[in-house]
C-alpha cells in the first residue's frame, strides 16, 4: 500500500468493520479508555460523529477547564508538586475533553520542563496551562510560548543568557528536541540560535529581556541569514521541513505505534519498508503527513488525519503502543466510571516511571517498550490490583460489581464477557476463562468475584497494550 | 551450569507447554528466560555504591597523625597516633571504624586517597551533581554516570532492573536514566517486586508470531516470576544470617544483601548515608561526636555487609564504594567543625580487593582554599569500577577516557 493510500480514509467495510475493538481503540488512543455508555455510543455513530466528539466535544468545557485550573492554583502554593500531580491525574479522569489531556500529555513529554529545576509549583501549572492551551493548534505558536516561558529556563538550568556568554542549553533544546532533531543541525547553527536567545534572564520566576544584553549581529541558522532574535530563530525552526517531520514522528509514536526496534533480539538496525505493517516508519510512509503538517501548521489537523486513517485501523496499529501508567491507571478509572484518591495515584505512577511534572530528562519519560521491566510489570499489576481492591489506599471506589448492575449486566458469564469487552475488546484471555469457568455457574461468584475477574483482566498482558 | 539450568527447569515446572515449545519454536520468551538463568551462573558482579552526604572529612577519617600541619590546625578536633587505628607510622583510621581497620587488615579494604577533581567549587549541590553526572559543570549533562551504564545493558538483560536505589531519600540523579526506570527500594516488604500479590502464572506460551510487544510482556512476566521466587528463596533461608546493626544504613545494606543472594539480575546498587539534603557529614560545628557516630555507623553496616556476604560465599562478587561530594579544610573553623574542601579518601570493600592504600596521601603543604588538592580524579575510579569490574565500555558512559588504577585481585 502506498503512503496516500495508507493515510487516505480508512472505510467501514473495506478496511474492516467499524466494530467494538476499532471503536475501543480509537477513544484509548484519542484519550485514555472510554467507559461503557461512551463505547457503545461510538458504535452506534460510526467513526465520524465519533471523531467529531472526540475533538469538539459538546458542553461546557470552559467551565470545567476554568474550575480545574482554579483548583490548580489553589494548590500550587509551594515548591512541591504533589498536590498539582493529583489535581491534573483528577482532571484526567474526569475531564470531558480526553483528547486534550492526551495531548497535553504529549506536550509535557515533548518539552519535558521539569520541576527538578523550576521548583516551584505556579510556575509549573502555568506552563502545562500553556500546553494546554496551544496543544491542538500551530505548533509554531506553541514553540514560540514555550521559548517565552521562564519554567524552560529553569528547567534547563539556563537562567542568564549573556551577550558575551551566550548559553547554549535551550537553543539546544529548541534545535534538537523541539526542532529540526539531530543530524539536521550542526555548532554553527547552535551558536547561532544560542546568540539569538541572549539578553533573556529569569530574575524572580520571570523571563526578562534586557536588549543590552542581546547580540543583535548577523546569525546563519539553518541557511538563514539576519540578525535574527528569539522569535526569528523560533520561526526559521519551526517553519523546517525537518521539524515539521521530527513533530509528526512523534505524533506517530504517541498515537500510532511504538518503535519496537530496540526489543528485537537481534541487534539489526531496524527495518524501514514503506509497507502498512511498518512500525518504524521510513520518511517516505510519513510524507503525506509532513507535508500537510509543513504547509498547515496545524497539529489539530494532523491527529485528525491520523485517527481518520486506514492505517490507524489496521493491524500496524492494533495493541502495538505500550500504555504510559497514566494511560493505564487513567484508562481503568474512566472506564469505571469513578474517580479516585490521586494523591497517592500520583506517587505510585512516579514509581512506575512518570512522575508527572517531573519527567526524568530533557528528553521527557520513557516510551514504548522501556515502560515494562521486571519491576514495573509487577508495579502495574499491584497498581490496578489495588484500584480494583474493595478497600486500600483507592478506597474500594471503582466498584465492577456495581458497575455491571447499572448496565443491568447479570448472569456471571455475562459479567465476565462485558468486562472483558470493556476492558480488552472483548477478549477474555483463555487462561482466565479456564479458571473462572466452574465459577460462573456457582453460587459463590459475589461482587467480590467480580472485582477479582476484573483484577485479573487487567493483568493479562493485553491490558498493558493501548 | 548444568545444575543451574537443571534447577531452572524444575523452578518454572509450571511452563512444560512453553518448554516443549523450545525445540521448533525458538521464542524470545525461552531463549530469554534461559539466557537470564544462565547469565546469573556465570556469577556477575555486583557494584555497591554508598554516598556520604554532606561533605565527609577525610582528614579525620584517614588521619596523618605524623603530619604537624595536621596537629597544628586541629585544635580540637585532633586526633592523635595513640587514638587512631593503626594504617601505618603515619597514618590511621578514626577510632569509630573498628569493623572497617578489621578489614582493611584482612586485605578485604582498600583505601584510595586523595580523591576529587580540580573544578569543584565546594557548593553541595554542583558538587554532588558534578559526583552524579560525572561531566563536572556541564548544566547540559541530565543522566547519570550509573544511569547512563544501566541504559547500556543489553535489553533481554534490562528488563531484569540491573540498577537500584535502595534508602529513605529521592532518588539520586547518579541513577537517572535516559529510558531505564530504575526501582526505588525503601523497605522490600513495600517493594512491589519482593511483595505484591501476584497474578496465576498464565503459562501461555508465546509465539514468534506475536508482536514483539506481546512477547516483551510476557518474557518480562517470566522474568517477575523467577525473580519472585528468587527473593522468597533468599528470604527463606535467612536462618543462620549475621545480624546488621540497627541503623539506617544497616537495614539498607541487608536489603541488598538479600538482593544479591536472590541473584535477581541487579549489578548495580546505590544507596546512602547522611541522611539526603545537605546531609549528616556537613559539619561546620561541633563535629566530633556527630563525625564519630555516621563513621560509626558506616564501619559497623560495611563490615556486617561484607562478613554476611563472605559467609554466603559472595563476597569475591561484589564490591562497595564509597564517595562524597567533598572533603573539608585542614583548618578547623572556631566552632570546633570545618568547611568545605576538595580531595578525600575514598574506600572500597569486598573480597577481590588489591587491599591496602592507593595513592599517596595528599601534601599538607600544598593546599588549595586550605584544602589538600585531589591527585585522582574521580571519573578514574569510575572508569576502574565500570571497566575492570562491571565490564562496560567506560568510554561509552564516561565520554572521555580516564586512566584506570589497579584495584581488584
Amino acid at each position: 500500500m502506498t503512503p496516500q493510500a495508507a493515510w487516505a480514509p480508512y472505510e467501514p467495510g473495506p478496511d474492516g468493520p467499524w466494530d467494538l475493538p476499532r471503536a475501543a481503540h480509537l477513544l484509548r488512543r484519542a484519550g485514555f479508555a472510554a467507559d461503557w455508555s461512551t463505547l457503545q455510543q461510538a458504535i452506534d455513530d460510526g467513526l465520524d460523529e465519533t471523531i467529531e466528539r472526540l475533538l469538539r466535544p459538546p458542553g461546557d468545557l470552559l467551565e470545567f477547564e476554568a474550575t480545574f485550573d482554579g483548583y490548580e492554583s489553589a494548590a500550587a502554593t509551594d515548591g512541591s508538586t504533589e498536590s498539582i500531580r493529583a489535581w491534573w491525574l483528577r482532571r484526567m479522569i474526569e475531564t470531558p475533553h480526553p483528547l486534550l489531556e492526551k495531548m497535553t500529555l504529549f506536550w509535557h513529554h515533548h518539552f519535558a520542563i521539569s520541576n527538578d529545576g523550576v521548583n516551584n509549583a505556579r510556575l509549573m501549572v502555568r506552563s502545562i496551562h500553556t500546553l494546554r492551551q496551544g496543544s491542538l493548534g500551530s505548533y509554531r505558536q506553541l514553540l514560540g510560548d514555550v521559548i517565552n516561558d521562564p519554567a524552560l529556563y529553569l528547567s534547563l538550568r539556563s537562567d542568564r543568557s549573556r551577550r558575551s556568554e551566550p548559553a547554549t542549553n535551550v537553543a539546544g533544546q529548541l534545535l534538537d528536541r523541539f526542532g529540526v532533531g539531530p543530524g539536521h543541525y550542526d555548532e554553527h547553527d547552535l551558536n547561532a540560535a544560542a546568540r539569538a536567545l541572549t539578553g533573556r534572564f529569569v530574575l524572580r520566576n520571570e523571563l526578562r529581556f534586557f536588549a543590552h544584553e542581546f547580540d543583535d549581529g548577523q546569525k546563519t541558522l539553518l541557511g538563514q541569514q539576519g540578525a535574527w532574535n528569539a522569535e526569528d530563530a523560533v520561526r526559521i525552526v519551526a517553519q523546517h521541513p525537518a521539524t515539521a517531520e521530527n513533530i509528526v514522528r512523534k505524533l506517530y509514536a504517541w498515537l500510532v505505534a511504538d518503535d519496537v526496534g530496540d526489543v528485537q533480539e537481534t541487534n539489526q538496525p531496524a527495518k524501514q519498508t514503506d509497507s502498512i505493517e511498518s512500525q518504524v516508519p521510513s520518511s517516505q510512509f510519513l510524507e503525506p503527513l509532513v507535508t500537510q503538517f509543513h504547509q498547515h501548521d496545524d497539529v489539530g489537523v494532523i491527529i485528525e488525519r491520523i485517527l481518520r486513517s486506514r492505517h490507524f485501523f489496521a493491524s500496524a496499529a492494533y495493541r502495538r503502543r505500550i500504555k504510559s501508567p497514566v494511560e493505564l491507571a487513567v484508562g481503568l478509572a474512566r472506564a469505571m466510571e469513578r474517580s479516585i484518591p490521586t494523591m497517592r495515584l500520583g506517587q505510585q505512577l512516579g514509581e512506575l516511571g512518570q512522575d508527572l511534572y517531573r519527567p526524568p530528562t530533557s528528553a521527557g519519560f520513557p516510551i514504548g517498550p522501556d515502560w515494562i521491566n521486571q519491576a514495573t510489570l509487577i508495579g502495574r499489576w499491584d497498581l490496578t490490583a489495588k484500584m480494583l481492591a474493595e478497600s486500600g489506599p483507592y478506597e474500594g471506589r471503582l466498584n465492577p460489581a456495581t458497575l455491571a448492575e447499572e448496565y443491568q449486566v447479570d448472569r456471571p458469564e455475562r459479567v465476565a464477557q462485558w468486562l472483558a469487552d470493556l476492558l480488552l475488546d472483548g477478549e477474555l484471555p483463555v487462561p482466565v476463562r479456564q479458571r473462572w469457568q466452574q465459577r460462573f455457574t456457582s453460587e459463590d461468584f459475589t461482587a467480590a468475584s467480580i472485582r477479582q475477574l476484573a483484577i485479573e483482566l487487567t493483568q493479562a498482558p493485553e491490558y498493558q497494550l493501548a | 551450569m548444568t545444575i543451574h539450568r537443571r534447577s531452572f527447569l524444575k523452578a518454572t515446572a509450571g511452563y512444560p507447554a512453553l518448554l516443549c515449545l523450545a525445540p521448533y519454536a525458538p521464542s524470545v520468551l525461552v531463549r530469554t528466560a534461559l539466557a537470564s538463568v544462565e547469565r546469573s551462573s556465570d556469577r556477575s558482579t555486583v557494584l555497591v555504591i554508598v554516598q556520604l552526604t554532606g561533605g565527609n572529612d577525610g582528614l579525620n577519617t584517614v588521619v596523618p597523625v605524623s603530619d604537624d600541619q595536621y596537629g597544628r590546625n586541629r585544635h580540637t578536633l585532633r586526633l592523635t597516633a595513640r587514638e587512631v587505628l593503626k594504617i601505618d607510622d603515619d597514618l590511621g583510621f578514626h577510632p569509630a571504624l573498628t569493623g572497617m581497620s578489621r578489614l582493611y587488615n584482612e586485605g578485604r579494604l582498600s583505601v584510595v586517597q586523595g580523591v576529587g577533581y580540580e573544578a569543584n567549587n565546594r557548593d553541595h549541590d554542583a558538587a554532588m551533581r558534578d559526583w552524579y553526572t560525572a561531566c563536572p559543570g556541564d548544566a547540559t549533562c541530565d543522566t547519570g554516570w550509573l544511569g547512563r551504564a544501566i541504559d547500556a545493558v543489553d535489553d533481554s538483560q534490562r528488563i531484569r532492573n540491573p540498577g537500584v536505589f535502595v534508602g529513605p531519600i529521592s532518588q539520586p540523579l547518579a541513577m537517572t536514566a535516559r529510558r531505564s526506570i530504575v526501582p526505588h527500594i525503601r523497605s522490600l516488604n513495600q517493594w512491589p517486586l519482593a511483595a505484591a500479590k501476584l497474578p496465576v502464572e498464565s503459562g501461555e506460551a508465546p509465539s514468534a508470531e506475536e508482536p514483539l510487544l506481546l512477547q516483551h510482556l510476557r518474557r518480562t512476566a517470566v522474568a517477575a516470576h523467577w525473580s519472585r521466587r528468587q527473593i522468597e528463596q533468599a528470604l527463606r533461608a535467612v536462618g543462620d544470617r549475621r545480624l546488621y546493626p540497627n541503623s539506617p544504613l544497616g537495614g539498607q545494606l541487608k536489603i541488598l544483601s538479600d538482593l544479591i543472594r536472590a541473584d535477581v539480575g541487579v549489578k548495580i546498587f546505590f544507596t546512602e548515608l547522611g541522611g539526603g539534603g545537605i546531609g549528616g557529614f556537613d559539619n561546620h560545628a561541633n563535629q566530633r561526636d556527630n563525625h564519630a557516630a555516621l563513621l560509626r555507623q558506616l564501619s559497623e553496616a560495611v563490615t556486617a555487609f561484607v562478613d554476611d556476604l563472605d559467609d554466603a560465599g559472595l563476597a569475591d562478587r561484589v564490591v562497595l564504594m564509597t564517595f562524597s561530594e567533598f572533603g573539608r579544610t585542614l583548618q578547623e573553623n572556631g566552632r570546633r567543625g570545618t568547611d568545605h574542601g576538595n580531595a578525600a579518601p575514598i574506600f572500597l570493600a569486598g573480597g577481590r580487593l588489591q587491599g591496602g592504600l592507593h595513592g599517596a596521601h595528599p601534601d599538607l603543604t600544598d593546599l588549595e582554599g586550605d584544602s589538600p588538592k585531589p591527585h585522582t580524579d574521580f571519573r578514574q575510579l569510575y572508569a576502574t569500577v565500570l571497566d575492570q569490574w562491571l565490564g562496560f565500555d567506560s568510554h561509552r558512559i564516561l565520554h572521555d577516557n580516564f586512566s584506570t588504577l589497579n584495584l581488584f585481585a
